[in-house]
């Protein structure tokens, strides 16, 4: 049989493609009527169409008509032609990276799906963090899919009519760099200046070596707004050279804070929050003791035992008095004999000698600390302090300091801009951070980067400094990069890309690859490079590095700890003290501003004040009266010829005669649609002269008013029978006692409310196979909220704007209530302690909002978990308003950009008529929601599941694999997982062995509300506090 | 034809005697005349128009603010958490409230043989119908998901899920429902008589057909008579209990909840003594002015003002001693919830709300111990209006006071209603007005057919007469005349 060639290619065809494409097919298809098709219909038995024909015709027409609402969107699929191992499709994997903050890493496993990061957790493998994460690195996953971000890098052109920018691409940027750095080279790199973030990866500095040597006229400056620099001058100070402090808080009995937030904004948080919180469940019948003395009300000052306002200026007065008192019980001199200076001082010396006596009581057990903002000589006193009272080895390690020589990011910037101001700068590359903004205003950076003829930029926006430099380079996010970075107490880790960069972004390492035609140019690359030389791992290279980026940490690369010698034994004389202070404090919220375009962040509630969306000037109720202020009442703040106008929100506890101003807010446009608007920037007050705390400025009322939105005591619900009855009640919402109390009455918690055990009127469900429980140990949670963010970012929470959350309807399920406790009615607003209560869904047996439901859209499992069916639900709320706890969260509107998002409000899309502006989430917002988790709709309630996706994906494995049963701690919810102080526990109350069933029968657990018989799953820990045995005056 | 004269006062009791309930020497045909004019008349009066032309401004506001609702979401209004409800219950259960008076002159009156109803009870039963309409929209558009809002009934589906019966939400969709139809029924049948009447007047075509096939084919035979009267008092016996029971439920979402303010067992009772003093002062509001607009003093006489006084000064103690009570239950249960929430409410954030309610419903009724307050139409309707507005802060106070300070004062929040909030109570009123007015125009105001019944002429007996050769008398022996009375008090010291 002859096979011709036509014969052949339709007997064999590799592809459909090739089949349709014979011309035949192209030209049929080409025309929408073809003839012959058209004349097959028409050479019926009358010439025509016939009637069946004609009725064939049609059908199939209707009948396809409706096949094409049936199309997929159209996408662009590379198929894999074989499964890659572990991967399967919808099936999430975790994968080990670290967070960098201001050169401080914490290790990270980030959840991804098919490729897409959604989830940030703690690496529970890294040695120093030990699992726990904190709610910036909860939240940094919001600002990878930030569509605010520079997506390209943007050449400016400087020019007398305000000159131009064009978009440029990077082989573009390429070409200008590599002739602009060739010329810099030969010149030996005289007149370049690169100013860079803090950053601890020895490959950064591999890189930055290089560029030196290259350039070795090339100056180097680091600079961050806020940073551990003063206790590097004070190390330097006290020991001749410079150290990084380590502080063991888990063997500390007695901690002495002075103005120092190590809680909360030591960049080692997160760990310390944990070795703090394990010596506070008082288990083994011990507890340590926290003294504060502290401006602002802190986090840290929240969980002290004895907390006093004093002024930030006055601290260095205040340590002296204890140290004046500690000396001499040690018989040792501090400083030259000058006499204490008359006038009011900021502790009285009572208290002073309580403190120093607890001290020395507890020599080798104790620590004192001091705060960031505190000068080096306070910190240089802290150290000879400590050392007398024998804590290094102990309570406290030294490590040498990471980079020596670098001279303190205030003076370098200073040395900087000075130079850019001789015009001696002739390149300067910046790499990230935002100088233009974050600057010392006595820097006056901006004037002086006029100066520079070639700036370059690389930052994840094209922010204020960009906007002011020739060139913007758009920077890869964390999650996009390759890089190394190491934690507080130097553990390296290996930043590993979850994803390629969605926007073209290049890292820090790669742009000073591509500026010293380094021949690696990836960043992967380089780092191999970097760990490879690092590490003598030899023949068994591949193994270590697939072993280090799979752990997310290369093992035993923590610093070795040394004990420096005091190189001084006295002190200077006493610090001047003052009436009045400005304090600049970085936010809770954005830090130094660098997180002011994450929605969830300006949404998030700072703990203390909860005030979402702006920052306010933190001030003393007294100080309120002075100034006949209120909450939101703008004040007018002058200080070197310039003024500032900031609402004002006024703190119980607060020292007197301080303001505290939180950084990071009031960014220019350029930062992002989120950032615009939110707050007042208070960096123009802010000098390198004065550091954070400034003394002359002056101040008053100006009678304007900003509205200012917070999450708790909206200021219109505030009555004096209210504010009453809130004081009668803390004390049975929040149970505390002291540990000498609890040790005699251990049930103390029981004993706070009469809860009459009701009858059951019917057979009430027994829960045999799991019942799923929450323990919350209020003597750990420090109300630092990462918890809240964690919730957000697991359960696709919607941000619904500053407007939103001003009426009462933030969407958090998860919140943390703190109330301020007064002592008596007239101290209401002095001294106040603080309590925390993270209040999500209790999950109560007996759940008031299942009954009142008309659907019975909210329903009990078989688990007793209380459940939301998002789909049967009408909206009649009805159950929020039976909620004892009002945790449930309603969608007042369609909340995915909802209308008063700051997304919908600067949207340009007109609405439809009648309609209100709101913007559709972006394709590339969309990416960060949790695909197990519905996004919920307008009209639809909801609330807490205790994670029951994370349930249910445990529960399916268990039943696949049959177990027997499930491990306890192997369903952790997302806000458990990254508690930093393990506050939250959950588990199953059925499993005896289990954590949580443990903690709900320990003598301090209590049920809130339990008078209601509502049998929440979700039980407190009363709070232990240990007073000293005399508590000294003022203290609370 | 007797026309309508000046004002003449028939609220005096002369024992032995009848006051008159129909004055200006009416007759059969003029009471029909009277009555019928209203409907007959070419034009309705000038009045009418302005107000139907407000009425119908702000019906087409409501369309608007129910549109702009459900374009957008219930986010519109004001609520927040924890004041999941506002402005959209609080209308509801004064709607329902107001809509209680009706039935109650219909069929309790009825059954008490309470004969000054009859020229009240018509337009008093349209206030129900209409009241219970503007009433039954609110929790309908009050839901975030309007578009499934017929998941509250048990209507057989695919997902073979019923309503949850426990949901007092639920008890409400049956008990307004129940109390409309039979509110509906016992109206409509009670208007046949008359509806007949109409027919047999029309004056067109189209009117005789349209109240042809109202009226049902009666012809006025004694057949007729008793079947309708049958019918009426079987349907008054099923309205009574109504009455009662669709105020308890309505008090049931509150009672029920477990809401400190909410969860209490005065409830019911005080919520339908709330409810007949709210719907007697709002058939005052509007009894005052159509009397005169549409020349039916001499129906509605200043006894029926004068007794519904006396009505709406009774329940006003009630309702009085209720709140008295509910600040005694909080103080003895000793249950430091409710006890704070009775201190809140009279000195928290709501404050002024809650001495506006007390204001409106206890101080300012007091005034209707005066017969001259009583009698003035003036003074009736001043007072009648601070109870309408004090009913509707009594249901605001009591839901969002509750909700805004309830167990962790760390979730309290206040709700600040929006301009939507507003105008949508605007525009119930709008709804309420435009078929009020529609119905004044349209139908019998007046139960012509049960008002004759209560005329001395109805009642035509031999024995009675005291005249017997007189041919026929004016008047019943036990109604005492005006004029008698006027020298009875001229009499007095």
């Amino acid at each position: 049989m002859k096979h011709g060639p036509e014969h052949a290619a339709l007997a064999y065809w590799r592809s459909l493609d090739e089949l349709a494409n014979t011309p035949e097919f192209q030209r049929l298809a080409g025309a929408e009527f073809p003839p012959e098709l058209w004349n097959q219909f028409s050479t019926g038995h009358s010439g025509g169409a016939s009637r069946r024909q004609f009725l064939k015709l049609m059908g199939a027409s209707l009948a396809l008509a409706g096949m094409t609402g049936c199309r997929w969107p159209k996408e662009n699929i590379v198929p894999a032609t074989r499964q890659p191992n572990d991967r399967i499709p919808g099936v999430p994997v975790q994968y080990a990276t670290a967070f960098e903050l201001a050169g401080t890493a914490t290790g990270l496993l980030v959840t991804s799906y098919d490729g897409r990061p959604t989830k940030i957790e703690g690496n529970d493998k890294h040695p120093f963090s030990r699992g726990k994460t904190n709610h910036w690195m909860q939240a940094s996953i919001l600002d990878l899919y930030d569509p605010d971000r520079s997506r390209s890098p943007v050449h400016r052109l400087r020019g007398p009519d305000g000159g131009s920018e064009k978009h440029r691409t990077w082989q573009e940027f390429e070409a200008f760099a590599r002739s602009h750095f060739a010329e810099l080279r030969t010149k030996g790199g005289a007149g370049l200046c690169i100013l860079s973030e803090a950053s601890s990866g020895p490959t950064f500095a591999e890189m930055k070596t290089r560029l030196l040597c290259a350039c070795p006229q090339a100056q180097w400056y680091e600079y961050e707004p806020v940073s551990r620099d003063n206790e590097r001058e004070g190390t330097r100070l006290a020991f001749g050279r410079s150290y990084r402090p380590h502080l063991h808080l888990d063997q500390a009995d007695v901690i002495v804070s002075f103005d120092d937030d190590f809680l909360m904004l030591h960049p080692a948080a997160v760990r310390y929050a944990a070795d703090f919180a394990a010596r506070r469940r008082a288990d083994d019948g011990t507890m340590n003791r926290l003294y504060v003395l502290e401006s602002n009300l802190t986090v840290t000052g929240s969980m002290a035992d004895h907390r006093y306002a004093v002024r930030s200026s006055q601290i260095r007065r205040a340590l002296e008095h204890v140290a004046d008192d500690v000396a001499h019980r040690l018989g040792k001199e501090l400083r030259s004999p000058i006499p204490r200076p008359p006038g009011s001082t900021p502790l009285d010396p009572a208290t002073a000698a309580a403190i120093a006596d607890d001290l020395v009581a507890h020599q080798g057990r104790c620590l004192i600390l001091a705060g960031p903002q505190q000068s080096p000589e306070v910190h240089a006193a802290v150290h000879v302090l400590n050392t007398w009272l024998d804590a290094p080895g102990h309570t406290l390690a030294y490590t040498d300091d990471p980079d020596l020589d670098r001279p303190s990011h205030s003076a370098a910037l200073t040395k900087l801009t000075e130079q850019m101001k001789s015009g001696t700068v002739s390149t300067l590359v910046i790499l990230g951070g935002n100088p233009v903004y974050a600057a010392p205003a006595d820097a006056a950076f901006a004037d002086a980067l006029a100066k520079v003829p070639t700036s370059i930029h690389l930052s994840l926006y094209d922010d204020e400094t960009s906007r002011q430099c020739t060139w913007h380079l758009p920077q890869a996010h964390y999650l996009e990069s390759w890089g190394d970075a190491r934690a507080w107490d130097g553990t390296l880790s290996i930043v590993q890309p979850l994803i390629e960069p969605r926007y073209d972004g290049r890292t820090a390492i790669e742009l000073l690859a591509l500026l010293s035609e380094d021949q690696l140019t990836r960043g992967h690359d380089l780092v191999r490079r970097t760990i490879g030389a690092m590490f003598h791992w030899g023949t068994d290279w591949t193994k270590q590095w697939d072993q280090a980026l799979q752990d997310g940490v290369i093992r035993d690369t923590a610093w070795p700890t040394v004990t420096p010698a005091l190189a001084i034994g006295r002190i200077r004389e006493y610090g001047a003290g003052s009436t009045e202070e400005l304090v600049f404090a970085p936010d809770y919220s954005v830090y130094d501003g660098r997180f002011a375009n994450n929605a969830w962040l300006q949404e998030w509630p700072d703990p203390i004040t909860k005030l979402t969306w702006d920052n306010a000037a933190l001030i003393a109720p007294t100080q309120a009266k002075l100034l006949g202020v209120q909450n939101g009442n703008i004040l007018r703040i002058e200080r070197g010829g310039r003024a500032l106008e900031i609402p004002v929100y006024i703190v119980p506890g607060h020292a007197e005669g301080s303001l505290t101003l939180p950084l990071g807010y009031g960014r220019a446009a350029a930062a992002g649609a989120v950032a615009d608007d939110a707050g007042t920037n208070v960096y123009p007050f802010r000098t390198a002269a004065d550091g954070d705390i400034a003394l002359t400025f002056l101040v008053r009322a100006t009678g304007r008013h900003h509205d200012l939105a917070t999450t708790q005591d909206h200021h219109a619900i505030r009555s004096r029978v209210g504010d009453d009855e809130t004081q009668r009640r803390i004390p049975e919402l929040v149970r505390e006692a002291t540990l000498a109390h609890y040790k005699e009455h251990p049930d103390f918690a029981q004993h706070v409310e009469h809860v009459t055990p009701a009858a059951a009127l019917w057979t009430e469900k027994q829960y045999l196979d799991h019942k799923w429980g929450m323990a919350i140990d209020l003597s750990a949670c420090t109300g630092c909220g990462a918890c809240v963010l964690a919730c957000q970012a697991e359960n696709n929470i919607p941000v619904v704007g500053k407007d939103e959350v001003a009426r009462g309807r933030e969407m958090h399920w998860l919140r943390v209530d703190r109330y301020f406790r007064a002592a008596s009615e007239d101290s209401r607003d002095q001294g106040s302690a603080l309590v925390h209560q993270p209040v999500a869904c209790v999950h109560c047996e007996n759940a008031p909002c299942e009954q009142v439901c008309p659907v019975a859209a909210t329903v009990h499992d078989e688990e007793g978990l209380n459940l939301m069916v998002y789909n049967r639900c009408v909206g009649t709320r009805y159950c929020s308003n039976n909620c004892p706890f009002k945790v449930r969260r309603f969608n007042w509107f369609y909340n995915h950009h909802g209308p008063q998002h700051p997304r919908s409000l600067k949207s340009d899309k007109a609405p439809a008529p009648g309609k209100l502006r709101q913007l559709d989430l972006t394709d590339i917002e969309k990416m960060a929601n949790n695909p197990n988790v519905t996004v919920r709709s307008r009209g639809v309630m909801e609330k807490c599941t205790f994670c029951v996706q994370r349930i249910a994906a445990v529960r399916i494995k268990a039943k696949n694999e049959r177990w027997d049963r499930i491990p306890d701690g192997l369903i952790v919810p997302a806000c458990a997982q990254t508690c930093p102080t393990d506050a939250l526990v959950f588990g199953d109350l059925n499993d005896p062995a289990s954590r949580v069933r443990k903690l709900h029968d320990h003598p301090r657990a209590y049920a809130l509300l339990a008078e209601l018989n509502i049998k929440p799953r979700t039980k407190y820990l009363a709070k232990l506090t240990n007073p000293a045995k005399l508590p000294p005056s003022g203290g609370t | 034809m007797a026309s309508t004269v000046g004002e003449i006062d028939n609220t005096l009791d002369i024992p032995g005697q009848r006051a008159p309930l129909v004055l200006g020497g009416h007759d059969f045909t003029s009471v029909t005349d009277t009555v019928s004019a209203v409907w007959e008349a070419r034009r309705p009066p000038r009045a009418w128009y302005i107000a139907f032309a407000i009425a119908v401004t702000l019906l087409a506001v409501l369309g608007a603010m129910i549109g702009y609702l459900v374009f957008n979401g219930v986010g519109v209004w004001g609520l927040n958490i924890p004041n999941g409800w506002g402005f959209d219950i609080t209308n509801f259960v004064f709607w329902v409230g107001i809509g209680h008076a009706g039935t109650l002159i219909s069929a309790i009156l009825f059954l008490f043989r309470q004969k000054w109803r009859t020229g009240i009870n018509r337009f008093a039963e349209a206030m129900t119908i209409f009241a219970v309409m503007c009433a039954g929209m609110f929790p309908a558009i009050h839901v975030g998901r309007i578009w499934l809002l017929y998941w509250v009934f048990p209507i057989p589906n695919q997902m073979a899920m019923w309503p949850n019966f426990r949901s007092p939400l639920l008890w409400d969709v049956f008990a307004v429902s129940t109390y409309m139809l039979v509110s509906l029924l016992f109206w409509y049948t009670g208007m046949i008589p008359d509806l007949a009447t109409f027919r047999d007047r029309a004056t067109s075509k189209w009117k005789y057909y349209v109240y042809g096939l109202l009226a049902l084919g009666w012809t006025g035979s004694s057949r007729h008579w008793h079947r309708f009267e049958r019918a009426y008092l079987i349907l008054a016996a099923l309205a009574t209990p109504l009455v009662l029971s669709v105020h308890s439920v309505v008090s049931f979402d509150f009672a029920v909840s477990q809401l400190p303010g909410w969860h209490t067992t005065i409830f019911p009772p005080y919520f339908v003594a709330g409810a007949i003093f709210g719907g007697f002062a709002m058939v005052l509001t509007l009894a005052i002015p159509a009397r005169s607009l549409f020349g039916l003093k001499a129906l509605i006489t200043p006894r029926h003002i004068d007794n519904m006084c006396k009505v709406l000064l009774l329940t006003g103690l009630m309702v009085a001693y209720a709140y008295g009570m509910e600040f005694f239950t909080s103080w003895y249960s000793g249950n430091p919830h409710e006890s704070f929430i009775s201190r809140a409410r009279a000195l928290g954030p709501y404050a002024w709300a809650y001495w506006t309610m007390i204001a409106c419903n206890v101080v300012i009724p007091q005034l209707l111990w005066f017969r001259r307050v009583r009698t003035n139409a003036w003074g009736a309707f001043a007072v009648a209006m601070a109870v309408n507005v004090g009913m509707w802060f009594e249901r605001f106070v009591i839901i969002v006071t509750s909700l805004s300070q309830d167990f962790l004062p760390s979730s309290w929040g206040i709700f600040i209603p929006t301009w939507v909030d507003l105008l949508t109570l605007a525009g119930s009123f709008g709804l309420f007005f435009t078929l009020f007015l529609l119905f004044c125009r349209y139908l019998p105001l007046v139960a012509m057919a049960e008002v004759k019944t209560v005329m001395p002429q109805a009642t035509l007996t031999h024995a009675a007469t005291p005249h017997p050769h007189e041919h026929v008398p004016s008047k019943r022996a036990f109604d005492y005349n005006p004029d008698e009375y006027e020298a009875h008090k001229r009499k007095k010291p």
